[in-house]
């Protein structure tokens, strides 16, 4: 708990901005879909199943995956931006763990995905209450979908890290913009890496395959990660 | 008894041989100096030291513990390499309290005792990028000592520090070593190092060419 409170001190700064992102792009995105008349249906539930559980039903949703992936590649600029070398420097050897810091920048990432995708349903529940008068009833399925993106969205962000440390921070951000841009527009996603949207898995059994890969991915990426940072020379 | 060993230590970077063949054998309680121009591998010898920088042959030993086999980073060391960094947005004592935590060893008024030493105001509440380089340069040698290490790194401690700056920090120095540190030093100055050492160490082209002995007025 004392590392990840470090963690938050280096963030500090760009908490403001963090914060912000967390609600504007999914506020935002949801007006988009008010205004677009997207929600027919009176249940909760349903509603919550068009935004997050596919994107080929309207392109007020499409807009609304294309603007909830450039927040969350924005998000990680700011909680993964590049740090003062002589801090990190002494950072690293007053804790004598480099596998340490960086498990804690991966937990750090992890929490803000969770925030993120926490504020996105916060926001469409709380409209579709308010603009539409549905009444508030939480269904397996909304959390299911929770889980799907969070574990899906961290995977991209995992994958953005990994890129960085053997491409350029350039490549890596336009790689994980275009995997999104082409992971919400695939009509019948056959590789894991794109979108557990519960639309394309509704057969529960498949779903729960492909959360599984996804998540053995993500740890397959993340110990990779430490392994390379600890073998790094810090210039 | 020995603080730094290096054995046949190496360090190529692209091709580029930039410590060459390195034995080291320093003991503890003593101040080393490591004199040479810019790129003969001063900075490189200490970023091996302090574990930042793997070697590419060759074993370091530091307080008998063997880096990156025993550990990762010597345990009871603090470093000043090149410049100072610090987290810009925070106030002098909110870094090194931010630094002093990792450890969690020493309380605030260990703190504001090491600012004090180094003639910085630890009330002070103006963000450090507000401070010259000179403080800055302080500030660093504060966060340097604080903990008291075993072992203290000073890669051109005296940069923009102004003269009578540099005799207080000499006399830093002197106090830590008095108290049983070792101290490895580098800088451009050769009275910096000639004033505070009891070996000078002289580096070209990242290996060591000269060793000399100082007899140290005391």
């Amino acid at each position: 708990m004392k590392y990840m409170f470090l963690e938050f001190k280096f963030i500090k700064r760009d908490m403001n901005k963090i914060l912000l992102l967390c609600v504007v792009f999914p506020l935002f995105g949801t007006m988009i879909c008010l205004k677009g008349g997207m929600f027919h249906s009176n249940s909760l539930t349903e509603s919550m199943e068009f935004l997050f559980g596919s994107v080929n039903l309207s392109s007020a949703n499409w807009m609304y995956w294309l603007l909830l992936c450039f927040g969350y590649v924005i998000l990680f600029q700011l909680i993964w931006k590049k740090r003062e070398k002589n801090v990190e420097h002494n950072v690293l050897i007053l804790l004598q763990d480099t596998s340490l810091y960086y498990i804690n920048r991966l937990a750090i990432g992890l929490f803000f995905t969770l925030l993120y995708v926490s504020s996105a349903f916060f926001i469409a529940i709380v409209s579709c209450i308010i603009f539409l008068g549905m009444s508030f009833r939480i269904h397996l399925s909304i959390l299911l979908m929770f889980v799907c993106i969070v574990v899906n969205f961290y995977l991209h962000a995992v994958l953005l890290m990994f890129l960085k440390f053997y491409t350029t921070n350039h490549f890596a951000n336009v790689f994980i913009l275009t995997l999104f841009f082409a992971g919400v527009k695939m009509q019948a996603p056959f590789m894991p890496l794109y979108y557990g949207m519960i639309d394309h898995f509704r057969g529960y059994h498949v779903l729960l395959f492909v959360l599984l890969i996804e998540v053995l991915l993500m740890l397959f990426l993340g110990y990779i990660i430490v392994k390379k940072f600890e073998n790094k020379d810090y210039f | 008894m020995n603080a730094i060993r290096l054995f046949n230590v190496s360090k190529k970077i692209k091709g580029r041989v930039v410590l060459q063949n390195i034995n080291l054998n320093l003991e503890r309680g003593n101040i080393y100096g490591f004199a040479g121009h810019n790129g003969s591998g001063k900075t490189m010898l200490f970023r091996i030291i302090s574990g930042l920088v793997k070697p590419s042959s060759g074993t370091v030993e530091v307080f008998g513990d063997v880096l990156h086999k025993d550990v990762s980073f010597p345990g009871d060391i603090s470093v000043l390499l090149e410049k100072p960094g610090f987290l810009e947005q925070y106030s002098a004592f909110d870094n090194l309290k931010f630094l002093a935590m990792i450890k969690n060893k020493i309380s605030d008024s260990d703190i504001v005792a090491a600012m004090e030493r180094v003639k910085l105001n630890p009330m002070d509440k103006r963000p450090v990028k507000e401070y010259s380089l000179g403080m800055k340069q302080r500030l660093a040698i504060a966060q340097c000592i604080m903990e008291q290490p075993q072992l203290i790194l000073l890669d051109e401690p005296m940069n923009g520090l102004d003269e009578e700056a540099v005799r207080h920090v000499y006399r830093i120095i002197k106090e830590e070593n008095e108290r049983g540190c070792t101290i490895l030093l580098t800088s451009h100055n050769r009275l910096d190092i000639e004033t505070l050492c009891d070996q000078v160490y002289s580096m070209n082209d990242g290996m060591i060419i000269d060793v000399t002995n100082i007899a140290r007025d005391e």
